[in-house]
């Protein structure tokens, strides 16, 4: 491609270029009509006889030509930078048959079409087009995840005749059959998002998904509160690292959420009283995540039309306006987080300061609230003695960072059973470091055996001390199947949660 | 382009059908058979016009499988580079629009869609529409585009237009 020609028209007679019908960068192909000349009263047209890019004009509309005069500069040859099964869409040349397939299309551009592939260079200027055209239409991207945010999906047996629930089979008749139901409200959500907001590069996508670690904790992540709609399923794609003890996977899902779902394998639910249980589904959140939404869109264009250059990006946005969430106040924990994890490292502190919040170790004269996981524990009773701080259940920071709103304290009392955490809020789980659960764990084990020796006899002794206990009562009474379903690690399933017991015991204490 | 020419193809065919309706049976495997494939040399063969002749079956060794080379006409469809056609637009997208030309898919690119023409894809459906509006090409419109080159695969013909000429765009609804 390094050379290049210079065409001129061939003729022996002065005429008149009257239009040109390429410009500088165009890629033309053999035949391609390149311009328009007029010679008397006739017009005609002037196709090329090479394949290549239109480096430079040399003539200007409406000049006089003379014979052997230069008309442009064609960079010869074609890069090739839009390729559909192996042909190019510029010239048109077999990609195949040329032996050398020196294309840079690499860039699957239209997800439905994965044939269809542009260079590096033609992607950005695609991308560059999208975010123009964005901004002129006002409008976000809305990247969406589908499964536990707008769509619950199970491979268990249910009732055929269920309302509202979708059947399908993937890859032909030997698979399970899978049954998706739509979040309540999820037309409405997609139908209004479409309308009010949202239609590259980072700075104008927003997502939503109920996992922010697939997304590696990106700051445009909206955490969304994820949808259980059916029993027994988790996340099909369950992060080992998120959920590192063996079997517990599920635990999380069972007891709080069999209020909203339908019992499933109840053969009597055959009829229609399957389908009034179904609407007494009282899964509201798509609402609250449509008004979220719109806050970022408008605070968004806010931005951008106060600064006329330059393009703020969404997440700054996102993580300003979360941060005004919790902004004042201070927050100390209690029973949430295990001895081992660093609080600036575990999940329940990150997701504090994510919504502004701040966080102290122990109790000061400053604290607003103390997140506690159960009744008993010293620093709830500090707290209590303490006026102005207001004592809450974890589900009050969790709802809050679901809602992105401060939440009434009153209605997460630390006494009422709200259901089981996400595991990431009541175990580790914070970024990067969850491996070191299994890890430290399986080293610690031994040692710590011996020392739950005596204390698990203590405990048995005095149980109206309930601390251990109390402290994480959803955990134990949500896993039933977990060790039933793992008979060969039960002694490390024990383990681990008699660990974990004293983990949170000791970090009540400490 | 249409061609209407002599085509050659064997039949093979399982014992069970000898009989008095063998020849029938021969016919109606090579329509089966032969209508709707695509070689690279004839094209598309569209139609079978004509049986002219079923030559003598031979038996297969160790089978008991006859083979009957047959000779008949077709109306193959062939798309040459630089052939203007008529299409139908299946899909448009930010990169150009797929088009279909009977069983011939067809890809034109957002540089060979004149220069006027802008992608929208806040319409319902996504479209290319020039900017004083005049026009506007979306999915299942009728276009007439050149064909710039073509592929051919084992599937099928893939070939890549163009609307850049002069008479081609969008035809009349």
């Amino acid at each position: 491609m390094s050379d290049t020609c210079v065409v001129d028209l061939c003729l022996d007679k002065t005429v008149k270029l009257s239009k040109w019908k390429v410009s500088e960068g165009t890629i033309v192909y053999d035949g391609r009509v390149l311009l328009i000349y007029e010679e008397g009263d006739k017009t005609h047209k002037f196709k090329s006889k090479h394949v290549g890019t239109v480096s430079k004009l040399l003539a200007k509309e409406g000049s006089l030509v003379n014979p052997g005069e230069p008309l442009l500069i064609l960079g010869k040859g074609c890069s090739h930078p839009t390729v559909v099964n192996d042909l190019c869409a510029e010239c048109g040349a077999d990609l195949q048959k040329d032996g050398k397939n020196q294309s840079q299309a690499t860039i699957p551009m239209v997800h439905s079409i994965p044939s269809l592939k542009v260079s590096h260079e033609q992607a950005q200027i695609i991308g560059r087009a999208d975010t123009t055209r964005l901004l002129k239409d006002r409008k976000l991207v809305l990247l969406v995840d589908l499964d536990q945010t707008l769509i619950h999906t199970t491979h268990d047996t249910i009732p055929n005749n269920m309302k509202e629930v979708h059947h399908f089979q993937l890859f032909g008749s030997g698979n399970p059959w899978y049954h998706t139901r739509l979040r309540p409200g999820t037309q409405k959500f997609l139908e209004e998002m479409s309308k009010a907001l949202f239609p590259c590069g980072d700075e104008l996508v927003c997502i939503i998904d109920d996992r922010e670690d697939v997304w590696d904790y990106s700051p445009n992540v909206i955490p969304v509160k994820p949808y259980h709609f059916f029993r027994n399923t988790g996340d099909i794609h369950s992060d080992p690292r998120v959920t590192p003890s063996t079997g517990v996977a599920n635990d999380y899902l069972a007891p709080g959420v069999k209020v909203k779902e339908k019992p499933p394998e109840d053969e009597s639910e055959h009829n229609e009283l399957a389908d009034d249980i179904e609407v007494e589904e009282e899964d509201d959140y798509l609402i609250y995540l449509s008004s979220i939404l719109k806050r970022v869109h408008k605070m968004f264009y806010n931005v951008y039309d106060k600064k006329m250059e330059g393009v703020p990006e969404v997440k700054w946005v996102i993580e300003r306006l979360r941060s005004s969430v919790l902004e004042g106040c201070e927050l100390a924990f209690s029973g949430l987080i295990p001895l081992r994890t660093k609080l600036e490292e575990s999940e329940p502190a990150l997701a504090a300061v994510r919504l502004g919040a701040k966080i102290s170790p122990t109790l000061q004269p400053s604290t607003t609230h103390l997140i506690a996981a159960g009744k008993g524990t010293a620093k709830v009773h500090q707290a209590k003695k303490m006026k102005g701080i207001k004592v809450v259940n974890p589900h009050w920071l969790l709802t809050c960072s679901h809602r992105w709103e401060k939440v009434d304290e009153r209605l997460y009392d630390i006494g009422a059973d709200y259901g089981p955490l996400p595991p990431q809020f009541c175990r580790t789980g914070a970024k990067g470091v969850p491996t070191s659960l299994i890890t430290l764990s399986q080293e610690d084990m031994d040692a710590m055996a011996e020392e739950v020796g005596e204390l698990s006899d203590s405990d048995s002794g005095e149980d109206e001390n309930g601390e251990d206990t109390s402290a994480i009562p959803s955990r134990e009474s949500s896993n039933p199947n977990s060790e039933s379903s793992l008979d060969e690690e039960d002694g490390e399933e024990d383990l681990s949660l008699l660990g974990h017991q004293i983990e949170q015991g000791l970090s009540d204490d400490g | 382009m249409f061609y209407h020419i002599s085509l050659e193809h064997d039949i093979l065919l399982h014992p069970r059908y000898f009989g008095p309706q063998l020849h029938e049976t021969v016919k109606q495997k090579l329509y089966t058979e032969v209508e709707g494939t695509c070689t690279g040399k004839y094209g598309f063969v569209i139609a079978v016009t004509n049986i002219d002749n079923i030559g003598a079956g031979v038996i297969q060794p160790g089978q008991g499988f006859v083979v009957y080379p047959v000779k008949y006409k077709a109306i193959v469809f062939r798309p040459f580079k630089g052939e203007v056609v008529d299409a139908i637009v299946t899909q448009v997208n930010k990169v150009g629009m797929f088009a279909e030309i009977g069983p011939l898919s067809c890809f034109i690119s957002h540089h060979s869609i004149p220069a006027d023409m802008e992608f929208c894809p806040n319409e319902t459906p996504p479209c290319y529409r020039s900017k004083d509006e005049d026009v506007v090409i979306t999915a299942e419109d009728v276009i007439r585009c050149k064909i710039v080159g073509t592929r051919v695969d084992a599937s099928g013909i893939f070939a890549i237009g163009t609307l850049m000429d002069d008479y081609l765009g969008l035809i009349g609804s």
